[in-house]
């Protein structure tokens, strides 16, 4: 026992008093040490590749995502052609050698914009759920650790979120800004529609981590409350919330694709998953592959995303890692 | 029973309030507030801007307006009149909705009979060939995005199979028929189902193996009750609980996947006809589409709280 020490050395250097004082501070840093955050950051990370290489869905998802992150990241040197660059004498070809997944109705390449689209997708995705994650994690963890009426007023408007069609305010709101819609305003607008998740569950993680004892110890040694939020109850949160913002991603994906479908997300010529299907529709007999390979990516995505968030849940459970 | 759906009930008015309000201040924020459409009119001067503005009271604190405007929606269902075609808001949603309840009542009874039975049956053959394949076909089912779901469709069954019409209600130029409507309502209808279909399943599939695995089934096979007893009467019963709160939580999405299908396969419903408004920024008939999908949702979700109660005495004894 850590605290057990001190207390015998300590008489002969200074006396009794202090050894007092020593013996009630280091319970509590020792409990504050043995807070599971600490003990179990180590273990967590192999833990991960081993379990990824037990699952072989998960693992085929993981390669299949890194493959698609990397294409996003090294789009301009995938192909010879340019993203932008309207050629009227290539208009509609079918996929071959040299157009992987065919030229569209300007004739670009299809592959290069797809490469391309996949960054703004994923980027759209991810700044999205980033915004997300803040607001989620912000109000959930003061509902949680405060309590009352901050939880009943944070609460209530995660409720309102959850009975409102977001979609349709999104939408409303896009076409009060249209036609000059930017994309760092379709993030936000994502990010603010799906935020409810996380903040449930760290409201939940919060609520009931807060009443360990190595909180009481933190709040006795007179630490304030941002810092006990943030350094002693939000890392609990790590893993359901890791989960969350996995199919979040997911989600927002989806949505920028369907605001960009309609119109009203990411505006042309720029390249995104969803607006490259924008005209699709009208060229459904004669080009199916303008609608095709841009939806399959789509697909795609957000498959690797649900299996990975499936298998993170698995591998991050504690009662599994406890029978493992 | 009665006393919990009354506490239901009088909790949504707070949220169609909340939701009034945000659709109001949704109002005030488009460009120009909501005589913004005339100030781009050359023909309308800054004086006619001001006696418009007057006449419609939008020259009063906005508290105020939104009281008045409160007070018209909810009791004459007023919602003002389009910017565009001039008619009454209410009189374009009342024409349109019939069309979106049937897409989405068809979807949702598509959803709710093969979600529901797809995933008892992936949880009763759990690990077999059966239950991998529903899984991995439920898997790219919450992953396909409605409208690829619908360009794809269209592609195979109408461009390449010339099997089911791709758009509207009827065929043109024919006489009513049941089965010529039937044959409309069945890619819109299946499109937006296919998400809840794979949600619900895995949903019901993940409930049911928890509760099938609890001891009071146990006691239930051991008292000699038949297979079909335990499965139905006793463990259906509590799996489905927790489905009926994401079936809840689902419904504004039920809602977004009418727009998209409704643009796609020319739907003639509210879905489209909010499309319409955005493309036109029609803002009056916009935040009209927005309360009353909300109010909808809202009417819904006490029915799924309802329903919630019967299947669970604890939720309706304890508050």
């Amino acid at each position: 026992m850590a605290f057990s020490t001190p207390v015998l050395d300590s008489p002969a250097k200074g006396g009794s008093r202090r050894a007092v004082v020593v013996q009630t501070v280091h319970p509590l840093r020792d409990t504050l040490r043995s807070a599971p955050t600490r003990a179990s950051r180590g273990s967590d990370h192999n833990c991960f590749s081993s379990a990824l290489r037990k699952s072989p869905l998960a693992y085929a998802a993981f390669i299949v995502m890194s493959l698609i992150v990397l294409g996003a990241v090294f789009a301009p040197l995938m192909s010879p052609y340019h993203k932008d660059k309207i050629d009227l004498t290539r208009q509609y070809l079918p996929p071959s050698l040299d157009h992987p997944f065919g030229t569209d109705d300007l004739g670009r390449d299809i592959f290069v914009r797809v490469m391309h689209g996949g960054r703004i997708s994923l980027a759209v995705g991810f700044l999205a759920m980033l915004v997300a994650l803040a607001i989620g994690v912000a109000a959930g963890g003061l509902a949680g650790y405060y309590g009352g009426w901050v939880d009943a007023v944070l609460m209530r408007a995660v409720d309102l979120m959850l009975a409102v069609p977001v979609f349709f305010v999104i939408l409303f709101l896009s076409s009060v800004v249209s036609p000059k819609i930017s994309i760092v305003a379709v993030c936000l607008m994502i990010g603010f529609t799906q935020w409810m998740e996380v903040a449930r569950l760290v409201r939940a993680v919060v609520m009931t981590t807060k009443e360990h004892e190595f909180v009481d110890a933190a709040r006795t040694l007179g630490l304030p409350d941002r810092r006990i939020i943030v350094r002693h109850l939000l890392p609990h949160t790590t893993a359901p919330v890791l989960v969350a913002i996995t199919l979040g991603l997911a989600q927002a994906i989806i949505i920028e694709s369907g605001l960009s479908f309609l119109g009203f997300g990411v505006q042309p010529p720029t390249p995104s998953w969803g607006a490259m299907l924008q005209n699709a529709q009208s060229y459904l007999s004669d080009c199916p592959w303008i609608a095709i390979f841009p939806g399959l990516m789509i697909c795609l995505t957000v498959v690797c995303c649900n299996v990975l968030a499936d298998f993170l849940g698995e591998a991050m459970s504690p009662a599994r890692r406890a029978a493992r | 029973m009665l006393r919990f759906f009354l506490k239901r009930a009088v909790a949504i008015i707070p949220l169609v309030l909340l939701v009034s309000l945000i659709c109001f201040a949704l109002m005030q924020a488009t460009p120009g507030g909501p005589v913004g459409v005339l100030t781009d009119n050359p023909m309308v001067g800054p004086e006619d801007v001001a006696r418009i503005r007057a006449n419609f009271g939008f020259d009063r604190p906005v508290i105020v307006q939104y009281g008045l405007w409160l007070k018209r929606v909810l009791l004459h269902g007023d919602f003002g009149h389009s910017y565009v075609t001039g008619e009454p808001v209410i009189e374009m949603i009342w024409q349109r909705l019939p069309a979106t309840l049937e897409l989405m009542g068809a979807a949702f009874l598509l959803a709710f009979l093969f979600g529901l039975s797809g995933g008892i049956v992936a949880a009763l053959k759990r690990y077999t060939k059966f239950d991998s394949v529903i899984m991995l076909v439920t898997l790219f089912g919450i992953s396909i995005p409605v409208f690829w779901l619908g360009l794809m469709s269209m592609m195979l069954f109408t461009v390449k199979w010339r099997l089911l019409p791709s758009a509207g209600m009827f065929a043109l130029g024919v006489p009513f028929s049941v089965m010529d409507h039937l044959r409309h309502l069945l890619m819109p209808s299946l499109v937006l189902s296919l998400l809840f279909i794979a949600s619900w399943s895995r949903y019901m599939r993940a409930s049911l193996s928890d509760v099938l695995s609890m001891n009071y089934i146990n006691v239930a096979r051991a008292k000699g009750a038949t297979r079909g007893s335990v499965v139905f009467r006793h463990a259906v019963r509590n799996a489905a609980i927790p489905v009926l709160t994401v079936i809840a939580l689902n419904l504004p999405a039920l809602f977004t996947g009418s727009i998209i299908t409704e643009t796609i396969f020319a739907w003639p419903g509210m879905g489209r006809l909010f499309y319409d408004g955005l493309l036109r920024q029609d803002y009056t008939r916009l935040m009209g589409i927005i309360f009353i999908a909300s109010a909808l949702i809202a009417v819904l979700n006490l029915i799924a709280d309802t329903i919630y109660g019967l299947l669970d005495p604890r939720i309706r004894l304890a508050r």
